[in-house]
């Protein structure tokens, strides 16, 4: 899967196709850019669709049903494997029957748990347990099971399942459980149905989930469920507010950091490797206090300070553990201290590391992660069979040289130039985040350009380029792209390029907090619209 | 976003995978003529990372033979299994490096794809556990599971390049989330199979979820009813999910569960720093054993860690990290050279220790099918074609080529007991891209789909398309 950056469609036919409806918006300032009404047949938006809960969805959405502890399931069940970097319910997954016979032993073991909790669960005292209990018990837990009322058809379809257990000869507890298994199976569960009316908008009840799932990872809350049968959430200020509950919410707050992590591609970290002899004093636990560290700081930078895009990338503001604060050379502190020498995420040990070679610095890497996943800027991959071998280290002086031939040689600029510069001024740290001045006795160059956009601006550091890109509007473009890509479960397709840059230009404008980036998008009709 | 349909690089690959195989089975070639007798042939892929160290990987020959048994011999616990293997030298992954993606994430990708990995990290051909599985499916005895896919030490995060194993899914092949958890595993395989068919009880719990898929299909139905086509591919997978669960539960297998499969009943099967990964590798071993004698798959993948595993090895008494401190410190240029201490970093004693602890792991599992009588007078072992092989040649350069290859078995197609050299590539700098003076490890895949009567003519990136004419 990939997906197609904002930035790159800018460039394209589309533009000019979508003037008029940015026009139409009036200011620009409005968040909720009025997409539906004006539609140009190329900005079509986001298509409907039907969408396989994820593993972790599964799990979040048990546990509001039954109440009871999710077991040993998580063991029975793979974790999904990420999709562009983020673990998220993609609109391409199907079921299997792998997944299917996992699911069906989850629902076996949701049997068990509820029969277990019976007494508890059961809407009537065990001397009046009979038919109509269990369908009390039905009529009670499928709504929030399919996220939307039930008809008493879809009641009675479970109630069987469990009648027919009871006539099996099982015991009340046990039927209970054997209905507690058919709702957990059932495809109204399985599935998010972002299926729009006529109108071409999406059910309340749609929207409820699509917000919770999206803001919280669990399914919608009591509140939302209300907002949802009230008729509530087609207002874009209701849907504004919910969302600012949910992401304040102590599952938001986790949701958010998550995916600004993931955003900057956290993952890598994990399965960095590094040269024991390069780097002696890197370990697994030094792996977890970088990435802790860097997770605090984007918490702290949302929801301490003032949860700018901007700030998230030029703030000193560190907070470290006693090895990264030695790995800083900086004075441990309990709390948040400032480092003007390590302004904002880029410069943190867990970027740095995990962009970087086993026992080198990447300006490439590093280079790359901001060109294709910060700027959305597609970089074509290196071109067949290219001796993409670079110098040896033993034959140049500094990391900087091995990649400069990159740049000499036109075969490989052409490509290289999108890269490297962008990564040549983080050359003052590393290969796992510890700044540096020389390189094997010789100054390290850290001058480099921001360029985008068809502008460049010389830089002659880190903290230089930093604040070029915290102020380039296609920095919170790209967020919201990469956001809206994640709520959507899938990448922008050349039949939405129009919508995405019409939203994300209003988003980006806000240079606001990420917060309000994320309710903002929210609000537009581009989230609660889907063609046909 | 990719294009629905194959692109024509990626026809071209599909082409190489299917080879004349379809034609064939179109023409009506039996089932039972691809098999010997009644006994199917098995497909068993093992992974095992860290690269090794040649002279003391590679056999010595002498007089016509070859010989695994010196002192540092790395292959030396498979010694009483010689007559069963055949060692393979010098095959190199030029599909990684035709698109510069060697090292770690491009290696273990590479492996059994015979392509490169994406930048999203899926490849352009599945693995050829999921090509010969499907094959399988419609040419051998059916089996209740496709194929079964494993993973030792990891708890499945996916990091860019932790998987061995790739499954087509729309027009690109995804990495498969691998099984990690032995026990969850042995329920699935093995709940009501027992010598003599399945206990009343048993009879129960499979009506109660015929019930429960019963229910699904009637639920799908009215949903499509008021989709009408739209999401038909999603429902019809689902549909058809629920047909091929159906079936399972219908196949009545008897046959004796494996009995040392205990699991932990706590998350440390993912932990890949314990002594559990000795214990995850025996029961994971234990199940695609019983599982290939009880006819439940023809199709296995075990991986032993993943590219860059950084687990420890209580066998060797070594401490330290394993990856780091061995594989990447005791070897240089292909040859462990640092004897000191063996307790420290580095350590070649070490080294040749762990690399030791991944050829016994894998001859208790070959010892293991080779103990199993099958009904045409061979060895579950003999019976099965087992390739395990490694993602790195030389660890400390991280390169992909020379990669260490051992196959066993060989399904009464590959003669064994042999020792194939093709040509020590040594360094990146002497790869040679057009396939010149150096094997491309693409033709060992295609010869492999073809001991399964595939009947290819290469397998995965059609630049080096091709069969190992050895085999």
């Amino acid at each position: 899967m990939r997906f197609i950056s904002g930035a790159v469609l800018a460039g394209l036919t589309f533009t000019a196709a979508c003037t008029g409806i940015v026009g139409d918006t009036g200011e620009g300032d409005d968040a909720a850019a009025d997409v539906g009404e004006h539609r140009d047949p190329l900005c079509e938006g986001a298509p409907q669709q039907l969408r396989m809960l994820s593993r972790d969805e599964v799990a979040a959405s048990l546990n509001a049903v039954f109440g009871v502890p999710a077991v040993d399931w998580i063991g029975i069940v793979p974790p999904d494997p990420p999709a562009e970097g983020y673990v998220m319910a993609t609109a391409t997954s199907t079921m299997s029957d792998e997944r299917l016979e996992q699911l069906l032993a989850v629902s076996n073991q949701v049997a068990d748990a509820v029969a277990a909790n019976a007494p508890v669960l059961a809407p009537c005292a065990s001397t009046t347990a009979d038919a109509e209990c269990l369908a009390s018990f039905v009529r009670d837990r499928l709504p929030i099971a399919y996220r939307r009322p039930t008809s008493e058809a879809e009641v009675q379809a479970v109630v069987a399942v469990a009648q027919a257990a009871l006539d099996d000869g099982m015991s009340f507890a046990d039927a209970m459980g054997q209905a507690a298994a058919a709702m957990s199976l059932a495809p109204h569960h399985l599935y998010r149905f972002e299926i729009s009316d006529d109108d071409g908008e999406l059910s309340d009840f749609a929207i409820a989930e699509l917000l919770a799932f999206g803001l919280t990872g669990a399914p919608p809350d009591e509140a939302l469920r209300r907002a949802a049968e009230q008729g509530e959430l087609r207002d874009a200020e209701v849907r504004r507010e919910q969302a600012t509950r949910l992401i304040d919410s102590p599952a938001g707050r986790a949701r958010l950091v998550s995916f600004v992590a993931s955003w900057l591609e956290f993952g890598e970290l994990d399965h960095a490797d590094k040269s024991t002899s390069a780097y002696p004093e890197f370990d697994d636990e030094l792996r977890g206090e970088m990435k802790d560290a860097a997770l605090a700081f984007i918490e702290y930078v949302l929801f301490e300070g003032d949860g700018r895009l901007s700030t998230l990338f030029t703030s000193p503001t560190v907070i470290a553990t006693p090895r990264l604060a030695e790995l800083y050379g900086v004075p441990q502190t309990d709390g948040p201290v400032d480092v003007p020498s390590r302004p904002g995420i880029l410069t943190r040990a867990a970027v740095l590391t995990a962009q970087s070679g086993p026992s080198a610095s990447s300006p490439v890497r590093r280079g790359f992660l901001i060109r294709h996943r910060l700027l959305c800027t597609e970089v074509p991959p290196p071109p067949p069979a290219v001796d993409a071998a670079i110098p040896p280290a033993s034959e140049v002086e500094t990391t900087r040289d091995r990649f400069e031939l990159h740049l000499s040689d036109p075969s490989c600029a052409a490509c290289h130039q999108l890269m490297d510069p962008l990564g040549f001024p983080f050359e003052g740290f590393d290969g796992i985040g510890r700044a540096r001045s020389t390189e094997n006795g010789v100054a390290v160059d850290t001058s480099g350009a921001f360029t985008h956009g068809g502008e460049s601006v010389d830089v002659a550091d880190a903290a230089e380029f930093v604040a070029q890109l915290a102020a380039e509007p296609d920095l919170a473009a790209c967020f919201a792209e990469n956001y809206r890509m994640v709520g959507l479960g899938r990448p922008t397709t050349y039949s939405e390029a129009c919508v995405p840059s019409v939203v994300l230009d209003t988003l980006a404008a806000q240079d606001g907090r990420l917060v309000d980036i994320v309710a903002s998008w929210v609000a537009t009709e581009d989230f609660i619209r889907r063609i046909k | 976003m990719k294009q629905l349909g194959l692109s024509r690089r990626r026809f071209l690959s599909a082409m190489a995978a299917v080879g004349t195989s379809s034609l064939a089975h179109t023409l009506g070639r039996s089932v039972a003529h691809a098999q010997d007798g009644n006994v199917p042939k098995r497909l068993l892929l093992l992974f095992s990372p860290h690269g090794t160290s040649y002279p003391d990987w590679r056999p010595k020959v002498a007089g016509g033979d070859f010989d695994i048994d010196f002192p540092d011999s790395i292959l030396a616990p498979l010694a009483p299994l010689k007559q069963k293997i055949c060692v393979v030298e010098g095959l190199d992954m030029l599909c990684a490096y035709y698109y510069a993606r060697s090292g770690h994430e491009g290696g273990i990708t590479s492996l059994f794809t015979g392509t490169h990995r994406n930048d999203d990290n899926t490849t352009d051909s599945p693995s050829i556990d999921q090509a010969i599985a499907n094959h399988l499916a419609t040419t051998a005895s059916p089996v209740p599971h496709r194929v079964l896919n494993y993973v030792v030490g990891l708890d499945a995060t996916f990091g860019a390049g932790t998987s061995a194993f790739f499954e087509t899914q729309g027009n690109a092949a995804q990495p498969i989330p691998c099984q990690s958890n032995p026990l969850a595993e042995f329920h699935r395989l093995f709940d009501g199979v027992t010598p003599d068919g399945p206990t009343p009880e048993q009879l129960a719990l499979t009506a109660r979820k015929k019930r429960l898929l019963d229910l699904s299909r009637e639920q799908l139905g009215a949903i499509r009813q008021t989709l009408g086509s739209f999401e038909r591919i999603k429902l019809d997978a689902h549909v058809e999910a629920i047909a091929q669960l159906e079936a399972r539960l219908d196949t009545v297998v008897s046959c004796a569960p494996p009995t040392g499969v205990q699991g932990t009943g706590d998350p440390a099967y993912m932990d890949h720093s314990t002594a559990q990964q000795v214990q995850t590798t025996r029961e994971f071993s234990e199940l695609v054993t019983q599982a290939f004698a009880c006819r439940l798959t023809h199709v296995a993948g075990i991986q032993l860690g993943f590219s860059g595993h950084f687990g420890t090895f209580p066998e060797t008494g070594f401490t330290g990290d394993t990856h780091h401190d061995l594989a990447h410190d005791s070897i240089a240029d292909g040859v462990a050279t640092d004897p000191v201490d063996p307790q420290s970093s580095g350590s070649r004693q070490a080294y040749l220790d762990m690399q030791r602890v991944y050829t016994q792991r894998v001859t208790d599992l070959l010892m293991g099918m080779d103990a199993i009588v099958e009904e045409n007078g061979k060895t579950l072992l003999d019976n099965t074609m087992v390739v395990w092989a490694g993602c790195l040649g030389n660890s400390a350069m991280h390169s992909n080529i020379d990669i260490p290859i051992v196959l066993a078995g060989g399904a009464g197609r590959v003669q064994m007991n042999r020792y194939l050299q093709y040509e020590y590539t040594q360094g990146n700098h002497n790869i040679h891209l057009d396939g010149s003076g150096s094997a491309p490890h693409n033709h060992l895949l295609a010869s492999i789909c073809n001991v399964f009567d595939m009947g290819v003519s290469g397998y995965g990136d059609p630049n080096y398309s091709g069969t190992l004419d050895a085999l």
